[in-house]
């Protein structure tokens, strides 16, 4: 599975949180009820002292404890508070006035003078029992009770709860602070690989050519690696390029130095000899065209069209300097395009020169969105180009190795190099009188 | 008409060297740049032609270099990747028009003559003087269409002479301009082929074609009859 970063930090704080705040909520719990039952015993343990304090003789030999105890649970119907004193044969003594609803369960099995505590349920209540077995001397015979003290769990439980409440309120509470703070944390801590993340698409979409913002130390050595990555690979075009510029001078200069031998000469020959030489020509233009193109297709910069558009129709005014072209440029100043920079020469300069050569006076170039594809169009007042020539033009694109050059050939090369923009181009009739060439990029 | 060649592969310099020779021009040449841009910088050529990719100092700044001191004759670049971007920074360094490598002779020739009659202010490679024809592509020249017969050297001075019709011509500068750097020149030889053009275009001596300016030199006289008409 690949998660973000983001969502296995917060995921596992969540589980370590989870378990931690869990883990301490049972503990603190455990330690309460702990801590509530101690208590309650001992309470207990001070009510059997209470009675056997307040417990007396009779004259009869009988123990006896006044009408109402000093401890006034024991006195109210409603109470939570029990207490009786039986003897070993299951004869009630005496019991407190709250033991009018009760019956309390007799215990015979007690050491003498423990306190032996039980649970005891009755009437959907639970009560804790404390027995404590005694022996009072008197002048002739020893006898043996038990004194018995319960009280209704519901008061500890009530308590209990409370505390629960409490507790798991606080730790949800202190939960989510730590979580929220966490994903403050994580969102400040991550920025800068945000950041990193952000410039490489702006260098994708070809916006930036290096990541240039500071970034925390942790990533410089990344971000320094991928720059010097995308340093070597510019590098690496620019060899190649040069190096493809080496190859067609000399490959270019032998065969024109053979053209103008041929040409000079009159031999029978000569026409198929210039014929094979203009074809090893064209091949060789082609492929290297083909090859400068290929494989360059990363990291393509946008680029503004019109000042290049501009500049290609200077220079082709002064080519065209007799024929006086007017053009019209409806290009937007902020009109950008990503096509590599010297493709894009070759386009416009193949798809310019091919207006001016066949306009009789004038020349229209325009660039706009269509449904968010560039379409650049390209028209002149020639007399156009006829649908078998079309086909031709757009044929040759894929087989220009067969073909001998002439008309066409550049349009040849844009076609081929649109494939490789997966572009597309289509030849039509312009208002203007002439051919309209329409670009799709 | 005199040419410079600046190009470094000596089989095509030297092909261009006859070729152009033998269509009438004057022509040097320089083997690197540093050469050319010397040679274009003390002669007084027409025209040059300049391969863009030359050892030493590259095509474009030797156009380049050349512009910046005021040389105006028109360039022509020869570049063998074809590149729009080299085609754009040749003519942006100030050449006037461009040839892809490998070229038909026949093509560099009529670019070569386009570029000079354009520097002339002249549209037409047939330029008419009322009943004198001259053909600047065939180096013909007829008078009331009956063809003459001129030596090579003939037609240099009147294609000089017309091709700066509104200059006055030096001796010097008519021979600078029809005789290569080496040629063994001799001024009065200049005289000799003004005095039989004149008989030529003129034997009854009622047009007066070339003009001599005492001291200063010579002068063509006639007003073009067909200028500026079926510009192509």
């Amino acid at each position: 599975m690949n998660f973000s970063i983001h969502a296995r930090i917060l995921f596992s704080a969540l589980i370590t949180l989870a378990l931690f705040m869990g883990l301490t909520g049972i503990v603190l719990d455990k330690a309460f009820r702990n801590n509530v039952n101690s208590l309650q015993q001992e309470n207990l343990r001070t009510q059997i002292y209470t009675l056997l304090a307040t417990a007396e003789l009779n004259d009869a030999g009988k123990i006896q404890l006044p009408e109402d105890i000093a401890e006034p649970r024991l006195n109210l119907a409603e109470s939570t508070l029990h207490a009786r004193i039986v003897t070993q044969d299951k004869n009630v003594i005496w019991q407190s006035k709250s033991m009018l609803n009760i019956k309390l369960p007799f215990v015979t099995q007690s050491k003498m003078g423990e306190f032996s505590f039980s649970d005891i349920a009755q009437d959907q209540n639970t009560f804790t029992l404390v027995n404590f077995t005694t022996q009072w001397v008197t002048d002739n015979n020893e006898k043996t009770y038990i004194f018995q003290v319960a009280e209704n769990k519901k008061v500890l439980s009530s308590q209990i709860t409370l505390f629960r409440k409490n507790l798991w309120g606080w730790l949800a509470g202190a939960s989510f602070i730590l979580i929220l703070t966490q994903t403050l944390i994580l969102r400040w801590g991550l920025k800068p690989l945000r950041y990193v993340a952000e410039d490489l698409l702006r260098i994708e979409n070809g916006k930036e050519k290096r990541l240039t913002a500071q970034y925390p130390k942790e990533i410089t050595p990344l971000t320094r690696n991928l720059n010097q990555l995308l340093d070597s690979s510019q590098l690496q075009l620019t060899r190649y390029r040069d190096a493809l510029g080496n190859m067609a001078h000399s490959l270019k200069t032998p065969i024109a130095v053979l053209q103008g031998i041929i040409g000079n000469a009159e031999t029978k020959e000569k026409d198929t000899a210039l014929e094979q030489l203009n074809t090893i020509n064209t091949i060789v233009e082609y492929q290297l065209q083909r090859a400068s193109t290929a494989g360059r297709l990363q990291f393509i910069q946008e680029i503004a069209l019109r000042p290049i558009t501009e500049k290609i129709i200077t220079t082709l005014n002064k080519v065209y300097l007799e024929k006086q072209v007017e053009t019209q440029i409806n290009i937007a100043n902020t009109f950008t395009i990503k096509v590599e920079e010297g493709d894009l020469f070759e386009l416009l300069g193949n798809l310019i020169e091919n207006a001016f050569k066949w306009s009789n006076k004038k020349v229209s170039i325009s660039a706009q969105l269509v449904q968010g594809q560039t379409q650049l169009s390209f028209e002149d007042d020639g007399s156009g180009i006829n649908k078998k020539e079309q086909d031709t033009i757009l044929l040759r694109g894929q087989r220009a190795d067969q073909t001998t050059p002439g008309h066409g050939l550049g349009l040849a090369m844009v076609s081929d190099m649109l494939l490789l923009y997966k572009g597309s181009m289509e030849i039509t009739k312009s208002t203007m009188g002439g051919a309209k060439i329409i670009i799709n990029i | 008409m005199r040419l410079l060649i600046v190009e470094d592969e000596p089989n095509i310099r030297e092909q261009l060297q006859q070729y152009l020779q033998s269509q009438g021009y004057a022509v040097d040449t320089a083997a690197d740049g540093r050469a050319g841009l010397f040679m274009g910088n003390e002669y007084p050529f027409d025209l040059a032609i300049v391969d863009l990719g030359l050892p030493e100092i590259s095509g474009i700044e030797v156009i380049q270099h050349w512009r910046e001191h005021g040389k105006s004759f028109p360039i022509l670049i020869l570049t063998a990747r074809g590149k729009w971007q080299d085609k754009v920074a040749g003519l942006e360094a100030g050449a006037d028009d461009y040839l892809v490598k490998p070229f038909h002779n026949e093509e560099l020739l009529a670019r070569t003559r386009a570029l000079l009659r354009r520097a002339a202010g002249v549209s037409q490679p047939i330029i008419q003087f009322g009943g004198i024809n001259i053909n600047t592509s065939q180096q013909t020249v007829s008078v009331n269409n009956i063809g003459l017969e001129l030596t090579a050297y003939e037609f240099k001075v009147i294609e000089y002479l017309v091709m700066n019709s509104d200059k006055v011509i030096s001796k010097t500068e008519l021979t600078e301009h029809i005789y290569e750097q080496d040629f063994d020149r001799d001024s009065n030889v200049i005289e000799v082929f003004i005095g039989r053009l004149r008989k030529k275009l003129d034997p009854e001596g009622k047009l007066k074609p070339i003009e001599t300016l005492r001291g200063r030199g010579y002068r063509w006289s006639l007003t073009q009859s067909n200028e500026d008409k079926n510009v192509s």
